[in-house]
């Protein structure tokens, strides 16, 4: 598929990863800068993927240009695969950095039809060390596959 | 002992599914109760070491069509004082199929000795819905492995879809402490 060796190239998160890695562990961070970075990580590995998934051209996404994946995808590839920690740590901090603004809060991970599991989250900096060491993780397998 | 537990197992192994299932259906709450109580023992006491062991003599116990009597009783035992259990139920099975998730679970119980807390359902932004197991006892770098162990197996059995919608999640593991 042309030009997709450049697309992946392009989408690699690791420098991004990398430098947020040196900021925290340098300045901490207040929490807008902790909700953000958990953000971008979970959507930059979330692209990554997804250009890999392209690229690989065995599944076709939604869209005009077939482009657009579903997060539910993704998941379920890190946790065929044993990321089950990372995804899932990283799901339910993005969920919480990004539509929660009490902290600490706790997340309700529902069903439509169903109460959902609660979890306790705490966004500081220890949470952005352990996305940030899932994130690592999950870069292995993807630049894998 | 083993002798006897042998001769109970082969009993049920060498039966056919339809003597099964006139069986089983015909059996009272209590006796398919009993009958469950006996297959766990018998399972933890005979060489049963393989998620597909399980897989198969609860397949066997259970009938293949409509009896999911067993099968359902394994599950509440992992929802707990749940008052929706049945509801639970009904999620779970649109997600995997309950004989794959009752042997897994019986499989960690029994041979990695896991305790399991919980069982529940998550979903994702974009309609997606995960079963969550829920382990007691393994901190933040165990979660990593032990995840990582279960899937690998279950792969290897044969058992990939349950190992794509299933997640493993060890309990305050997220705050708690590294190992």
């Amino acid at each position: 598929m042309q030009g997709c060796a450049e697309r992946i190239k392009k989408l690699d998160p690791r420098d991004l990863i990398a430098v947020l890695s040196r900021l925290v562990s340098k300045h901490g961070g207040s929490e807008v800068f902790v909700r953000r970075v958990i953000s971008a990580v979970y959507f930059a590995l979330f692209n990554y993927w997804s250009a890999k998934v392209y690229c690989r051209g065995m599944r076709r996404g939604r869209g005009p240009r077939q482009d657009s994946f579903p997060y539910s995808l993704f998941h379920e590839e890190l946790v065929e695969n044993g990321l089950d920690r990372d995804i899932y740590a990283l799901y339910v901090y993005r969920v919480a950095a990004d539509h929660y603004t009490l902290n600490p809060t706790k997340v309700r991970l529902y069903d439509k039809i169903w109460k959902g599991k609660i979890e306790d989250v705490l966004l500081d900096e220890e949470a952005v060390r352990r996305i940030l060491e899932a994130a690592t993780n999950i870069l292995v397998y993807l630049s894998g596959i | 002992m083993m002798t006897e537990y042998k001769e109970y197992l082969e009993s049920y192994t060498t039966w056919t599914t339809q003597e099964y299932q006139v069986r089983l259906m015909s059996m009272p709450a209590n006796a398919i109760a009993y009958r469950y109580n006996r297959f766990t023992s018998v399972a933890n006491a005979y060489s049963i070491h393989s998620i597909r062991d399980y897989y198969e003599l609860i397949t066997r116990l259970s009938g293949f069509i409509d009896n999911e009597a067993i099968v359902k009783r394994i599950i509440k035992r992992y929802i707990g004082d749940e008052e929706d259990a049945d509801k639970l139920i009904r999620i779970i099975k649109s997600v995997v199929d309950l004989r794959k998730l009752a042997a897994l679970l019986q499989w960690l119980e029994s041979q990695l000795q896991h305790h399991i807390t919980g069982l529940d359902v998550m979903q994702v932004e974009d309609g997606g819905v995960f079963v969550i197991v829920e382990l007691e006892g393994c901190g933040w770098d165990e979660w990593g492995e032990l995840a990582k162990k279960v899937k690998k197996r279950l792969v290897e059995e044969g058992f990939k879809d349950v190992a794509r919608r299933v997640l493993l999640v060890c309990k305050g593991a997220l705050r708690g402490s590294k190992s």
